[in-house]
């Protein structure tokens, strides 16, 4: 069994979120998704916040009037210096919870890396399934104007010169421009994608492998049929997620050592989160990195209804150690 | 069906090649010296080398690199690397993740400053490192390694410290410099402090080096350590100031060949007096796919050799003739034909079933649009219905479907103001008879069949609801134009989709024409999706090559194409917005044009600039391939089509110009009064 596993998941409803002992803090990315409000509304806590990101574009008339609403800066590693200024200072103290369900991918990365610098051991997350995204595999979740590929802040690792075994296990989600435009930044490197399974819904599967076959020539061809290229994790546990990362990556380093790794999570939020506890947990050190597609704009709701309500409680590795 | 044999040509990029395939996949074109001595690696010049995507550039760098040089020179290593005169020390900037220098609250000289130093730990090891490899080679390490070491400390500005007096010392320290940098770098965006002392100055390491190793070990003295640094176009702007700046001040024995994309080029800037480096004073520069289209019956003996190549590492063929020929004729008959009888026969005889003694589509369409301008006096027409009949049924010709759709094209050509329309369709079927006989393609009539026949082709199968057929080796050689990656994803998803079909590809039968036209139809789509660039105008320059695709098309199946084979236009810049250039700009480089020379405007002394849409992406749109002419665009034209929210513009320009294309009043109103119009008078006059 290892570390990952461990840790705590567990599936709730609206009333037991409701019911459950009140959090100090807890935060939510605005958007327009049934999913992200439901779990706001229902969920237990003294201080409730909503941040905004400019990648929305919401005009103020769209967004709750009666409610706390914090507007962040674009860059990853700008945003959260400004949400420090509308939290509590003691807060590896706080009982906090952070719904991850509507977060910009690289700002909830560099969230979570940024709480484990400040000494947070321990918080709870919420994660809601959508029950279906708007037009299936054809769903478009952003304009798709992709500004740049880049490594995300504070996962920027400690790359080598040699690029002879280099490794990019991407987790593969609805989009395959995104796909494409990352495997076309590392081009060298042998890919891997990770699928989410089993996934959200049973026929999302169908529709992710289509999506990735668009992208197939860039991904390096025969290799989306290739078992040994591909990684499954469930679409909603982000431990499984990390200690599936965790297993393949020492195998293969162990058949031929990997000179440098980049991981890309595209897929859902939780394996955002897999993805985050992994590099936390076991790459600082090394020549790894997170990189990703950072897109100009996301649409507003992309999603109908929500499926079920997950709580992970992230348990951050000792950074000094 | 047979289990799949694997996909030769599933490998279509030289990045997935390990360095043995690299030398074992090796196809070179015929001139003298071949693909490395296009880029002159025993020169001291520095060298751009430019290219689409997938023209070659990586593959030909890594070709040159030393890991792939030590596996060509076998077991006489240095009697090769001598007649050689260079080591080819390979780094692709992608691996240098560029984008972390910018931002996070730091100015853009302190990332600069920050970058060089990364570049210089970076050449640095890959020297090094590959020293190491040919010092082990050659027995010379221990001869050799105290001086390199000792004068390697020497190059620092600040004091540098080795734990022995080897090579392996050097690299570790190196390896330590760069890990405090990256630390520096990772700690910004958390302390938003940079906090990282640089030992050295930009070009101490890079030229020191190599300098070093040749004043210290005579196997290293005359030859040009040759930096091959790839992926360009990964660096920012500022960045690439830097690199500029190591070009213009390059010392011996360092040069360096910059491998980029067409679109990678961000500026000519150096940090030098904030001077630009020349084009043959600084730099030379090639484009390999431009240099590959300019000799086409060069690339096409090349890209067939290169295929045949695949054929042979996946077992499917023994050995590539030496013969030209016998290369053609094996390709030739691995694939079904289409379009090439001379009266594509095979290519019609699906009508007689089809249609069974009814009218085909052109026919029907033909007894239309005369009716429809009946009576009108500007438009084509025949006096009564009876002589619309007459007229219909001299210009029908079953016995040849193609020449059938042929005399409605040459009808159509004569224009709405013919005033003996019988006689014209009486003349067209004499000359059409004649034809029939003679095959003689140089008389009016087989000049009309030679320019249009595939045209008259296309149009007979779209209206037949038929797909446009692309097929034969020869076909896919065109379509790849100068591109070999092009080429190998078209045999690569041809190759597939025979295999799905329970074919035996390249082995039992041709390849089906079914299977050929699924391949390209794929190939075209992956190309259109895969040209997409970064940031807003990714979309805009993909929206404007679909309302010029659209433009081609309409005109190609329009009833009176003004030009045969269309996929080419020419404009005169003056005219065209400075958005439109810019997009028109963004496109050839992103391959999706291609720039075809020069035109002289037809009635001035104009020259205007002409380009084609990419061969790749004209499957998409059902247009040929091999253009012949090229329409001129106006500059409201070009606006409507390069530039944004221009959809209202473009359907207004665009009905504008098929309208003078369309049967039977080609353009113009229908006029009551016998009086022409103005308009008539200037098109008359």
């Amino acid at each position: 069994m290892d570390k990952y596993t461990l840790f705590y998941k567990q599936q709730l409803t609206g009333a037991q979120l409701a019911a459950g002992p009140p959090y100090d803090v807890f935060l939510s990315a605005y958007t327009k998704a049934d999913r992200v409000r439901h779990v706001y509304d229902s969920v237990s806590a003294r201080k409730k916040i909503w941040m905004v990101f400019p990648h929305f574009e919401f005009d103020i008339a769209e967004l709750p009037p009666e409610e706390r609403c914090i507007h962040l800066a674009r860059e990853e590693h700008e945003f959260v210096h400004e949400l420090l200024l509308h939290l509590p200072e003691n807060l590896s103290a706080l009982k906090f919870c952070i719904d991850v369900t509507g977060f910009i991918r690289p700002h909830l990365m560099f969230l979570v890396k940024w709480l484990s610098e400040k000494g947070v051991k321990r918080f709870d997350t919420i994660y809601a399934e959508p029950r279906q995204y708007r037009e299936r595999e054809q769903t478009e979740f952003s304009l798709e104007i992709i500004d740049e590929v880049r490594q995300v802040a504070g996962f920027e690792g400690d790359h080598i010169p040699d690029t002879s075994n280099d490794v990019l296990i991407i987790g593969v989600g609805y989009q395959d421009h995104l796909i494409s435009q990352v495997a076309q930044n590392k081009a060298k490197a042998h890919k891997l994608q990770m699928f989410g399974y089993p996934p959200l819904r049973a026929d999302m599967y169908q529709e992710n492998v289509l999506k990735v076959h668009l992208a197939s020539e860039s991904l390096g061809a025969g290799r989306v049929n290739d078992v040994d290229c591909s990684l499954f994790a469930p679409a909603a546990d982000p431990f499984v997620t990390a200690s599936a990362l965790s297993e393949k990556v020492k195998d293969m380093h162990r058949r031929k050592p990997i000179t440098n790794l980049y991981l890309c999570p595209l897929a859902t939020k939780a394996q955002v989160l897999g993805f985050t506890l992994y590099f936390l947990t076991e790459c600082t050190t090394k020549s790894a990195s997170i990189i990703f597609p950072f897109e100009a704009q996301y649409h507003k709701s992309t999603s109908v209804h929500v499926e079920r309500i997950w709580r992970y409680t992230i348990e951050l590795p000792n950074q000094s150690g | 069906m047979e289990i799949s044999r694997g996909n030769p040509f599933n490998i279509t990029k030289s990045v997935d090649f390990t360095d043995e395939e690299i030398a074992n996949y090796w196809v070179d074109i015929s001139t003298q010296g071949g693909f490395v001595n296009l880029l002159k690696p025993d020169s001291p010049m520095p060298m751009l080398v430019l290219g689409g995507k997938g023209s070659g550039k990586t593959h030909v760098m890594r070709y040159m690199s030393f890991p792939v040089q030590r596996i060509r020179y076998g077991n006489s290593f240095s009697e090769h690397l001598s007649s050689d005169g260079y080591i080819g020390l390979y780094m692709r900037c992608g691996g240098l993740n560029s984008g972390r220098f910018k931002g996070k609250g730091q100015s853009e000289e302190s990332w600069q400053e920050v970058f060089a130093f990364q570049l210089e730990i970076w050449l640095a090891q890959i020297v090094l490192t590959t020293a190491s490899d040919i010092m082990r080679e050659l027995n010379l390490l221990g001869a050799h390694e105290e001086a390199i070491a000792t004068g390697f400390t020497e190059l620092f500005d600040v004091q540098q410290s080795l734990s022995h007096q080897t090579l392996a010392a050097t690299l570790e320290l190196l390896t330590n410099l760069q890990r405090q940098l990256n630390v520096a770098v990772n700690n910004v965006a958390l302390s938003q402090r940079l906090e990282l002392s640089i030992p050295v100055t930009p070009g101490s390491l890079v030229f020191g080096v190599p300098r070093l190793l040749a004043s210290t070990c005579e196997q290293f003295r005359g030859l040009n350590f040759l930096y091959l640094i790839d992926e360009f176009e990964n660096l920012s702007e500022s960045q690439q100031v830097h690199v500029n700046t190591l070009l213009r001040e390059r010392e011996s024995p360092s040069s360096f060949r910059i491998g980029g994309r067409l679109y990678g080029i961000k500026t000519q800037l150096t940090n030098s007096g904030d001077e630009e480096n020349k084009e043959d004073s600084e730099f030379e520069k090639i484009t390999i796919d431009d240099r590959l289209r300019k000799n086409m019956p060069q690339y096409r003996q090349f890209a067939k050799r290169l295929v045949l190549k695949r054929l042979v590492e996946g077992r499917l063929l023994a050995s590539i003739p030496e013969e030209d020929d016998k290369v053609d004729s094996f390709l030739r008959d691995s694939f079904d034909q289409f379009g090439s009888g001379a009266l594509m026969r095979d290519e019609t005889s699906f009508l007689e079933k089809k249609y069974d003694g009814t009218d085909t589509p052109w026919i029907k369409r033909l007894r239309e649009v005369m009716t429809e301008g009946l009576g009108k006096t500007s438009c084509l027409t025949g006096e009564s219905t009876s002589q619309i009949e007459e007229i219909v049924q001299t210009l029908s010709f079953p016995e040849a479907p193609i020449l059938e759709k042929l005399n409605c094209f040459i009808f159509y050509q004569k224009g709405r103001k013919v005033d003996d329309s019988l006689g014209v369709a009486r003349t067209i079927r004499s000359e059409c008879e004649e034809f029939l006989q003679s095959l003689d393609r140089k008389s009016k009539y087989g000049t009309s069949f030679q320019h249009y026949r595939l045209d008259m082709l296309a149009q007979l199968l779209r209206e037949s609801d038929r797909d446009l057929v692309y097929a034969g080796a020869d076909t896919f050689v065109d379509i790849s134009w100068g591109v070999p990656r092009n080429l190998l994803v078209l045999f690569k998803n041809i190759f597939a989709w025979a295999e799905f079909k329970g074919e035996q590809p390249f082995a039992a039968t041709p390849i089906s024409i079914a299977a050929q036209v699924e391949g390209v139809r794929e190939a075209a789509n992956w190309f259109f999706r895969d040209s997409r660039m970064t940031g807003r105008d990714g979309r805009l320059v993909l929206d404007s090559i679909s309302r010029l695709g659209e433009l081609f098309r309409e005109i190609r199946y329009s009833d009176k194409p003004s030009e045969c084979e269309l996929s080419t236009f020419s404009f005169d810049s003056s005219r065209a917005s400075d958005e439109s250039l810019r997009v028109i700009d963004l496109a050839t480089k992103y391959s999706l044009l291609v720039e075809t020379g020069e035109q002289s405007d037809r009635n001035s002394e104009r020259i205007d600039r002409k380009l084609q849409l990419s061969r790749m992406i004209a499957p998409r749109w059902e247009l040929g391939i091999n253009s012949r002419g090229a329409i001129v665009l106006s500059g409201k034209e070009i606006n409507a089509i390069f530039s944004s929210n221009a959809e209202a513009d473009f359907e207004k320009i665009k009905k504008e110009r098929i309208d003078r294309m369309t049967a039977p009043c080609f353009g113009v109103a229908e006029t009551t009064s016998s009086q022409p119009s103005l308009f008539d008078e200037i098109e008359n006059g």
